[in-house]
């Protein structure tokens, strides 16, 4: 390395490589140039100068897939000498040092690539800040970060050069090289996925980002969504990377035997690696491909064995002939071959049958474990505070990776848990799964078979579950993927990953009284250190059907303090019974600028009920009015439980969203409307938060959004339906106040019905799905031809419309596709999805409504 | 001086030089002859610093030459097959050596350029080989290298050109000292220009003297009887070569001249002659002893 560094470019040969390649260079700028800004232009000029901005988009990428292929090029065309011995006897006789001349020659390759990347890139740049307005500090850090990264594509094919000794093979071990990476992760997922109860591939594409630089150039520039740092932190590893392997080339460049050129390799060790990583990593791969098509397979079986060895054996052997130009030495790499496959299943074998050496069934104690932190990704069967969170950002730049990381820790928040009580309970679910899965004989079955446990277990003869269950009985349906993140006292950590029931998880309820878990409905509060600025504070009160938009001078830091303490007390309490009244929302918007023509803003409102006693008095000692409802008629519904009821809405309250169940034990539930007089009465009894052992009358309140006509400045109105739980201490008072009202039964939770109804045709953003809706009908075309016609619903927060594929008539069949809309965001903005209580899967599109 | 020192290297499993000591004058011509694949060519990619040997080291003045650029300034050399940069012409390559050699003189170029009938500016990948070895020659002594390697020099040139080579390197030996190692296989022209011999066998410097020194130790001699000795009689004289065609002999032996004269004159020729050797007959009889070239 210190030669390296000490080894100055020869700057006239430099020069005079740059003057050489003049017309090479010429060349590639203009293949570039074509693909991009001429390409752009092409197209501009076609639309009137006004494209899609996806067209720059396109150029980008097809001008870093030039600058790849370019990457792989210029390297063998500046290193060709090597590959040839009548050269040889001319450079390597030169009065230079060997490490001097590939410093000189490696440079100027770069530089070469660089000059078309540049003119090409700031060409189709300066059209996209034209007619996109695209940010020029976007356009920076992306050039930046990929002439950092791409030192690194050409650098793996210069160390290839450093150990081949053809043109032929440089090229195909280049690639090779470049695959590699993508191999071993296919190969480590797969087996992962296979083998191992518990594994965890969450962020694992991440890995690729330092594996292999082809996938780290296109993935930071174009995909910034799931990046870990930002784009220049991978070019600057990358850098590093490139250094190291500029430090060993330059060392094989050294030492190289010139008289081994035109022999396919110059180190003997390469092929060697290169062959054996192949064939190992091609038979692990092939291994799990296999097992995984077929869930009833045993481990070991010939069926199981005979193809993968048998094919990476061919593929060994092919490389083998290849690289030595003659099968004569077939005999011995066959016998090789049975070496390295006899090694790696001696590892591979015992690891699966042990379940990864005790990998499957390891669950720390909780004495050892300094915190957890869970993740829940899918579907959310489990308890998960809500919030009410939307935000907005110019779609076309503004989606910076700032932007993902902001919204990431707004909307899918680490839950981490320190206290003794916690990491326990955390830990005696995780007990749960894995005794669930016992049932399933983990061991032996491979993914997909593991990968559907719930569906699974109630076939299997004798199966007791191993959990206790919930008061209600409708929360079975689909999986919750849960990953637990362990911190270990000795500074280690370990993760697995599972899919889960939510009828599982009874004993995380214990949760909901964290800090954690409290902190996750106000989200502007723990993340307000994100933004520049907050403002736009409004009180409303429990119901929203008030506002109060005049709070001078108020103080967020203030609030929060006050909030904050409040919450502190509320976790100390730890109780999640439904027992507290919900009182007022605060609303609120934080910025935070991104680039100079854009900025993030998103709003919540945050709840305050009757516990956040440090507040109310707070707010009161400032004199913000909490102002009085307003209540309409046909606005609320009573609904009651029947006896032994297991219906999910009598146990949980939220005030955030709406629970939509599919509840097929009852079709059809009890309720009374309720006036705006009883309203008043019955609010203070009302709790907007908590989980109740026994079944409680519930209230349902809706917005006036869902039943008139649907503008966009409509749209966004922060009213939906809530699901509010009545207080068990004061169930008999509410009960007298209705018992005059007239009983009803409705079916699902369509209370509103005769008001909710859509009217008009919608049609997506894409322009191709139009939906038109007249009474409770649905009707869905593609490109103008019928697509389907169904029922439709508008659920319970008001904000979804749900348009359900059954495969049969019968209501009670579970449907099986939903497709929800949400129209109470910005349309030209990004939909974000609700949590949906108890529902597999949810599709989010956005349309708007197209003038009548 | 150029010295090898227990200098070694070995392709694959073969071995081609082996432990070979040989040390070159400063000033000196030195011809280094041996058969093919003895390893002349060799010994010069590694004296010009693109071989690396497995043992021993190379030297000049004192100096390792192995990626020592300041050694290597003072070293050219032009191999068999010359190299130039694709598509290129001489003027190109011309600035492609000043680059490395800041000896390279501009007059010393056009003097030479003006002996060869080659245009500067057409491209080399259109010259014949001969062309291009008159290219790579113009270029290597326009660098005024007080190394100059040649390897199988006069191959590809007519004769004309050969004789004019000859005539420059001449001119420049007499202009300055510098030192020459040139590889042939052809003896004839080795003896006209250079004085000192190196023969190569069997991955060792065998014969290695200047040549007249060789001169005076081969002889070859023609030896008429009346009456033909024993053959043992002309073994004892351990000939390198022996020819007898009816009573005459023809034998060449190592040794001092007049010595030899006066043991074979014992034998009691009728009529005893030394006959001229060439350096290729030398040659060719020094292989001959150790087996080369003979048909089994």
């Amino acid at each position: 390395m210190v030669k390296l560094f000490s080894a100055r470019i020869q700057t006239f040969y430099f020069r005079f490589l740059i003057g050489r390649n003049k017309r090479f260079i010429g060349l590639m700028t203009a293949t570039m140039m074509v693909v991009y800004p001429v390409f752009v232009m092409t197209i501009l000029s076609l639309n009137d100068f006004t494209a899609p901005n996806e067209l720059f988009l396109t150029g980008r990428i097809l001008a870093i897939l030039f600058f790849v292929f370019f990457s792989i090029l210029v390297p063998i065309l500046m290193f060709g000498y090597l590959n040839n011995k009548r050269d040889l006897d001319v450079y390597f006789s030169l009065p230079i040092k060997r490490e001097q001349m590939l410093q000189t020659t490696g440079w100027a390759g770069y530089f070469i690539l660089l000059i078309p990347f540049a003119l090409t890139w700031w060409t189709g740049g300066l059209l996209a800040m034209i007619y996109a307005n695209l940010s020029l500090f976007i356009l920076f850090e992306s050039f930046i970060t990929a002439i950092l990264i791409g030192s690194a594509i050409y650098m793996v094919v210069v160390f290839t050069m450093m150990n081949t000794g053809t043109t032929l093979d440089a090229f195909l071990y280049s690639l090779g090289v470049h695959l590699i990476p993508f191999l071993a992760y296919g190969a480590y997922i797969l087996f992962g996925y296979s083998m191992l109860l518990g594994f965890s591939d969450i962020n694992s594409i991440r890995i690729l980002n330092f594996i292999s630089p082809i996938w780290a150039i296109f993935n930071t520039i174009f995909a910034t969504s799931d990046l870990l740092f930002p784009p220049m932190a991978y070019g600057l590893y990358w850098v590093m990377i490139s250094l190291v392997l500029c430090a060993v080339s330059s060392y094989l460049y050294t030492i190289r035997p010139s008289e081994k050129a035109e022999n396919p390799f110059v180190n003997k060790r390469f092929f060697p690696i290169i062959s054996t990583t192949y064939a190992v990593l091609t038979l692990i791969l092939l291994y799990n491909f296999i097992y995984n098509t077929n869930s009833s397979t045993s481990l070991l079986t010939i069926p199981n064995l005979i193809f993968p060895l048998m094919f990476a054996g061919i593929l060994y052997l092919i490389m083998d002939t290849i690289a030595n130009r003659s099968t004569k030495n077939l005999g011995k790499a066959m016998l090789n071959y049975a070496l390295v496959a006899a090694i790696t299943l001696s590892v591979f074998i015992p690891s699966t049958l042990t379940g990864g050496f005790g990998y499957v069934t390891r669950v720390p104690k909780a004495t050892n474990v300094k915190s957890v932190e869970l993740n829940l990704t899918g579907s959310s069967g489990l308890f998960f505070p809500t919030n009410n969170l939307s935000y907005t950002y110019n779609s076309f730049d503004g989606y910076t990776a700032e932007a993902a990381r902001i919204l990431k820790a707004l909307q899918t928040p680490n839950l981490v848990f320190d206290s003794e009580a916690d990491i326990q309970a955390v830990i005696d679910f995780h007990k749960i799964v894995l005794s669930e899965y016992k049932w399933v004989d983990y061991s032996t079955k491979s993914y997909p078979a593991r990968g559907y446990a719930g569906d699974v277990l109630n076939e299997i003869p004798g199966y007791t579950p191993s959990y206790e269950p919930f008061p209600f009985d409708n929360l079975d349906y689909g999986t919750t993927t849960v990953t637990f993140t362990y911190r270990l006292n000795d500074g280690s950590k370990f993760r697995r990953s599972y899919e889960t029931s939510a009828m599982w998880s009874k004993n995380l309820t214990a949760l909901l009284a964290s800090e954690t878990m409290v902190k996750l409905s106000a989200p502007l509060i723990s993340n307000r250190g994100l933004f520049d600025s907050i403002s736009g504070f409004k009180l409303h009160d429990a119901l929203m059907t008030n506002v109060n938009a005049n709070l001078p001078g108020f103080d967020f830091e203030d609030f929060v303090s006050e909030y904050l303490k409040d919450i502190e007390a509320i976790a100390a309490d730890g109780t999640i019974e439904p027992t507290s009244t919900l009182v007022a929302y605060l609303e609120l918007s934080a910025v935070k600028k991104l680039t100079i023509s854009n900025a993030l803003t998103v709003s919540d409102r945050i709840a305050i009920d009757s516990r956040f006693t440090n507040t109310l008095a707070w707010l009161s000692s400032k004199g913000y009015a909490i102002p009085q409802a307003r209540y309409d008629e046909d606005t609320a519904v009573l609904v009651l439980p029947k006896t032994a009821t297991k219906n999910a809405i009598f146990f949980i309250a939220n005030a955030s969203t709406s629970i939509y169940s599919y509840s097929e034990n009852e079709s059809e539930v009890v309720y009374v409307r309720l006036t705006p007089e009883q309203m008043v009465k019955i609010a203070p009894y009302l709790s907007a938060s908590g989980f109740s052992e026994t079944a409680l009358p519930t209230v349902f309140t809706v917005n006036n959004v869902v039943k008139g006509d649907v503008s966009n400045s409509e749209a966004y109105n922060p009213m939906g339906l809530m699901n509010l739980l009545v207080q068990a201490q004061h169930v008999d008072e509410v009960l007298a106040i209705v018992a005059d009202n007239p009983r009803e039964i409705g079916r699902g939770f369509n209370f509103f019905t005769d008001t909710n109804l859509l009217s008009g045709r919608f049609v997506d953003t894409s322009g191709r799905a139009e939906y038109v809706f007249e009474g409770n009908r649905a009707t869905k075309y593609y490109d103008g031809e019928l697509y389907d016609e169904c029922e439709y619903y508008i659920d319970a927060s008001g904000n979804h419309i749900i348009i359900e594929y059954r495969s049969s008539e019968d209501p009670d069949t579970k449907p099986i596709a939903i497709e929800s809309a949400l129209w109470n965001v910005d349309p030209s903005g990004e939909s974000f999805t609700h949590n949906f209580l108890g529902v597999s899967t949810s599709i989010s599109f956005e349309f708007k409504k197209v003038s009548d | 001086m150029i010295q090898l020192s227990h200098v070694s290297k070995s392709f694959d499993t073969k071995k081609v030089l082996d432990d070979v000591n040989w040390e070159v004058p400063q000033g000196s011509i030195f011809g280094l002859v041996g058969p093919n694949g003895a390893g002349k060519s060799t010994i010069l990619r590694l004296i010009s610093g693109v071989l690396l040997p497995d043992q021993g080291e190379i030297t000049i003045a004192g100096q390792n030459v192995y990626n020592n650029p300041s050694v290597k300034k003072k070293i050219l050399f032009v191999p068999d097959d010359p190299y130039f940069l694709p598509q290129t012409t001489l003027a190109e390559m011309k600035k492609f050596y000043e680059i490395f050699y800041p000896s390279f003189k501009e007059s010393m170029y056009r003097k030479l350029l003006n002996n060869f009938p080659i245009n500067e500016h057409a491209k080399i990948n259109t010259f014949s080989k001969g062309m291009k070895r008159q290219a790579n020659v113009i270029l290597a002594l326009s660098i005024l290298p007080e190394v100059l390697l040649l390897d199988e020099a006069f191959d590809g040139l007519d004769p004309v050109m050969r004789l004019t080579l000859k005539r420059i390197l001449t001119d420049q030996l007499l202009e300055r000292k510098f030192t020459v190692v040139i590889s042939s296989h052809n003896l004839r022209e080795l003896e006209d220009i250079c004085d000192r011999i190196a023969l190569i066998s069997d991955g060792k410097v065998g014969l290695n003297d200047e040549i007249e020194n060789i001169r005076a130790l081969y002889h070859k001699f023609q030896v008429g009887y009346s009456r033909l000795p024993e053959h043992s009689v002309f073994e004892s004289f351990n000939p390198m070569h022996l020819e007898v065609r009816g009573n005459v002999a023809v034998l060449v032996i190592k040794g001092d001249a007049e010595l030899l004269k006066q043991q074979l004159s014992e034998t009691q020729p009728v009529l005893l002659d030394e006959i001229p050797i060439t350096m290729e007959e030398v040659f060719v009889y020094e292989m001959e002893g150790k087996g080369y070239g003979q048909i089994v």
